[in-house]
């Protein structure tokens, strides 16, 4: 964790998603969670990280910067919108939020994960890489060319084509590939073997004189970002306001929600509105819960004549 | 040598002044060519400052225009939602179960493997990255660590 190479996003006790449980329990998991990483690593997350949610709220958008975020990713946005950001070249947005009480404080760095039209997942691996123990749709992959069905070389060529056209549909000089999925890794080393003769080829190719390729994380992702684009540096730090303004084109603003998510033409995922009515109730009792015995417990620790045994007392109870 | 005093003192004049004409010959020599040196030193200083300036308005630019693709390894643990069967189970097995048997579908392998292979991996090769977002797996691996 010390030279980045291992990224632990988000610091949530589990991903959030908004879709089914309230802010109040979204906040306690952050809290447990982030509370563990500092006391382990000192570490506190800067990028928040939704793969595969039902749609993301502003309301989140609004609590990220209080949480300490300063980019979100994810990837359900609705076909219609993801269409329209390629079109736009807004993969990348400023999300401003209750901008009519809090202004700029509360904007947050917004990026789309989009694979183009013909990709079969936005979050997972590019077209074609999909040999992951638990994915064997490209499996197996012949990386030795000696081999006679190696086919590596088409392969790589096919993925810089597609990253051309991405990077046409994007502001950013900066481009985010994730490699993996729900349960991959399994085996890791088939993946970074993959990874690694990927980039071998893509420098024998003579690709990387074009575009740069690199093994990366979502923080190191946000910190290029941030560098390239003094205008959001600007809008964050409203008071050093003396950045050049040699930068791109601003980012577009974003102050709707992706509310509701409509992943394909005919599907709307919009059922936990109505759904599992009990699981809600019990978040909010049990919050609740935990909210009323916290503020009893900071009621004893404040009284001045309360002595330790008390206060232990109180925290066992 | 002469014999008498004044004509070595008309010789030692001679000389004398034979002397400072070369000293101001050799003066005016020196400046003619300091004063070429001192250009042609200008001339080369400025070409190397605008070079630098060069160089750097041009990294600036690269920089600026240098377009990279951030391969992201990841594993993303939590997502059993698109699994009807799986809906089902999951309410007979506890979270602790899922972490240690496997997710109970088709998935094989367990979140611990993920991570151990991943460390393996990690520790190979120091370029090589990870990202991972599902922290409570992450702290049950990480006592076991201990």
């Amino acid at each position: 964790m010390q030279n980045g190479q291992l990224d632990l996003v988000n610091g949530g006790w589990l991903p959030p998603d908004e879709a089914l449980t309230q802010y109040d329990a979204l906040l306690d998991s952050f809290q447990v969670g982030q509370q563990f990483l500092w006391k382990e690593f000192e570490y506190q997350p800067r990028v928040s990280w939704q793969l595969d949610v039902n749609g993301v709220s502003q309301g989140y958008a609004r609590l990220a910067k209080d949480v300490g975020f300063d980019m979100l990713i994810f990837s359900s946005v609705s076909k219609s919108e993801k269409e329209a950001m390629r079109e736009k070249q807004s993969h990348t947005q400023v999300w401003r939020t209750a901008s009519k009480n809090f202004g700029q404080r509360k904007d947050v760095l917004a990026v789309t994960l989009d694979q183009g039209r013909n990709s079969l997942n936005s979050y997972c691996w590019p077209k074609g890489f999909w040999a992951d123990e638990n994915y064997l749709i490209d499996s197996p992959i012949a990386l030795n060319k000696t081999q006679s069905e190696y086919k590596f070389d088409d392969l790589v060529k096919s993925l810089y084509a597609d990253i051309t056209e991405r990077f046409e549909q994007d502001t950013t000089s900066h481009l985010f590939q994730p490699f993996g999925c729900d349960m991959a890794f399994v085996d890791a080393k088939v993946n970074y073997k993959i990874m690694d003769r990927l980039m071998e080829v893509w420098k024998e190719l003579g690709f990387d004189k074009d575009v740069e390729i690199k093994y990366s994380t979502p923080t190191i992702f946000y910190q290029s970002v941030a560098q390239q684009n003094e205008q959001f540096a600007a809008a964050k730090n409203a008071t050093k306001n003396e950045t050049s303004g040699e930068s791109k084109d601003g980012w577009k603003l974003r102050r709707d929600d992706t509310f509701p998510y409509q992943p394909t033409k005919s599907t709307y995922l919009s059922g936990y509105y109505s759904a599992r009515p009990h699981l809600k109730q019990k978040v909010r009792e049990f919050s609740q819960s935990v909210h009323s015995s916290l503020r009893l417990l900071s009621q004893q620790v404040l009284k001045k004549d309360a002595d330790a045994s008390q206060t232990a007392e109180v925290l066992q109870f | 040598m002469a014999q008498t005093i004044n004509e070595n003192e008309e010789f030692k004049n001679q000389m004398t002044a034979e002397l400072e004409r070369l000293e101001k010959v050799l003066d005016k020599h020196t400046a003619a060519i300091k004063t070429e040196h001192v250009k042609k030193m200008k001339f080369i200083q400025k070409k190397v400052a605008d070079t630098s300036l060069a160089i750097d308005d041009l990294k600036q630019e690269q920089n600026k225009t240098r377009r990279v693709l951030h391969i992201v390894p990841h594993s993303h643990t939590d997502d059993l939602s698109s699994d009807k069967e799986l809906q089902r189970k999951l309410g007979e097995i506890s979270s602790e179960e899922m972490y240690e048997k496997g997710v109970p579908s088709n998935f094989v392998g367990t979140v611990n493997d993920i991570l151990n292979t991943m460390k393996d991996e990690l520790v190979a090769d120091g370029n090589r990255t990870f990202t991972f977002g599902d922290l409570k797996f992450f702290k049950q691996w990480y006592d076991t660590l201990n």
